[in-house]
């Protein structure tokens, strides 16, 4: 909390708040956006939210009354809530099960246990830090993103969701809603690996990868690779170089050369632009190799 | 606005400003067991009890905590009756200055309801989110595997 105030008790504060609002609905928070454009704050888990510094802010949005807490089946499709913890995600037996556990797999590595039992799947999502464990593995499921603002409901692909910075691609009275996972992906052969300097640190690179392996022959593949440059990236040209082939560790040497010549890395204080290239040629083919075997 | 909490299991109210956290409120109603280190949600020395599960209480507001049930390192045992807990962290040294202990019992007691044999790999990962900059960790873990087995009725 850098930019956090001392009131004159000496506590913290974000700002002086005059405003803690919990609305029952969807409907009716989205009404409490458009009431007082970008003077009120929606607040989830609270992780983000308390180390804002935003000076217009003054009153907060409450979404844990909204019941968006769950993760079910739901006909072709495994909804996730948005108000969902981490905790949630990575002990639920459906998501344990689904596409070899990746989205489980992925929310287990989000911070520590006190932070999991705090942070949201939609403020992870609304946040989409760079290090974030689960934009990338949505990437890989082709997750539908749905989102609620004054227009009413709309869905957003995984690729154009994570094309931009959710401040840039949703309107200021929207708030993302549920996140829909693909049921006909879920008897994938699927890994997530983070690699990163501590369980705990942020994320130097992330690998998801996923495929279907009949007799040896690798079909629908999908690679996507997380904390590497500012918005995680589907490595198209390595998922191309292994569909419909043979499976063998030379297949898994050429799509991890492939991925690292894909993904453009960028700097920053968990590894330079060339470590993280080395790292995802390496990690492609290893999460390549375990899915195999 | 007020606000209802179950502190240790005692129901009671609050007047709370919008922007008060939850580690703010509790301290200024005594529960000094509840430490501020960091005070940004890293350290996790000020780790409470909501609802049964391991929270930071520096990154919580407080009025979002409305209806919950808390527990703090004050609702854990004396000094003359100790929760086991804290009697194995006592009796394998895993205390240093302990400033971290507080919240270190309290995400082990949130272990143990679920994991009441825990595996080395359990413990590490229960106690994942409250660092100590005194000791390596060692005599922690073994202090939870001890008060596991006396808690399940061994020794």
């Amino acid at each position: 909390m850098r930019h956090a105030e001392k009131n004159n008790k000496g506590e913290k504060t974000v700002r002086k708040l005059s405003e803690f609002l919990k609305p029952a609905t969807v409907e009716e928070t989205v009404e409490l956006l458009i009431e007082r454009p970008g003077k009120r704050k929606l607040l989830a888990g609270g992780t983000g939210v308390s180390v804002t510094d935003s000076q217009q802010i003054d009153g907060l949005i409450d979404l844990t009354g909204l019941e968006l807490d769950y993760i079910e089946e739901a006909g072709e499709q495994l909804a996730l809530g948005a108000v969902a913890t981490m905790r949630q995600l990575e002990s639920s037996d459906l998501l344990k099960q689904y596409a070899g556990g990746v989205v489980a797999e992925a929310a287990a590595n989000v911070g520590t246990t006190p932070l999991r039992n705090m942070i949201t799947l939609g403020g992870s999502l609304a946040q989409m830090r760079v290090w974030a464990d689960l934009p990338p593995v949505f990437l890989a499921v082709d997750a539908e993103i749905v989102v609620s603002g004054p227009e009413g409901e709309q869905s957003y692909s995984a690729v154009e969701f994570f094309s931009k910075h959710p401040t840039r691609l949703l309107d200021k009275s929207c708030l993302i809603k549920q996140v829909n996972l693909d049921q006909k992906l879920a008897d994938y052969r699927g890994n997530y690996e983070k690699f990163a300097m501590t369980s705990d640190a942020y994320a130097t690179v992330t690998v998801t990868v996923l495929a279907e392996l009949n007799d040896g022959i690798v079909t629908n593949p999908r690679i996507a690779i997380g904390s590497a440059s500012p918005f995680p990236t589907r490595c198209t040209a390595a998922e191309e170089a292994l569909e419909g082939q043979k499976f063998s560790q030379e297949l898994a040497v050429k799509a991890g050369k492939l991925a690292r010549e894909e993904v453009k890395t960028t700097d920053n204080v968990w590894g330079s632009a060339s470590y993280k290239s080395k790292l995802i040629e390496k990690l492609v083919k290893r999460n390549l190799l375990q899915i195999a075997e | 606005m007020e606000i209802k909490l179950t502190i240790n299991g005692d129901s009671k109210k609050f007047e709370v400003d919008p922007s008060t956290r939850l580690i703010d409120l509790l301290r200024s109603a005594g529960y000094q067991g509840v430490k501020k280190g960091c005070d940004e949600g890293h350290c996790g020395s000020c780790t409470v009890l909501l609802d049964g599960q391991p929270i930071l209480s520096c990154i919580k507001f407080a009025a979002q905590a409305d209806g919950a049930e808390i527990t703090t390192i004050e609702g854990m045992g004396t000094v003359n009756d100790p929760h086991p807990l804290q009697q194995s962290f006592v009796d394998k040294g895993a205390v240093q200055c302990g400033f971290c202990i507080p919240g270190m019992i309290l995400s082990s007691k949130s272990l143990l309801e679920t994991h009441p044999d825990p595996t080395e790999d359990e413990i590490k990962r229960g106690l994942d989110g409250n660092y100590c900059r005194c000791t390596g960790y060692v005599k922690q873990i073994e202090a939870v595997q001890s008060a596991a087995q006396k808690m399940r009725g061994g020794i």
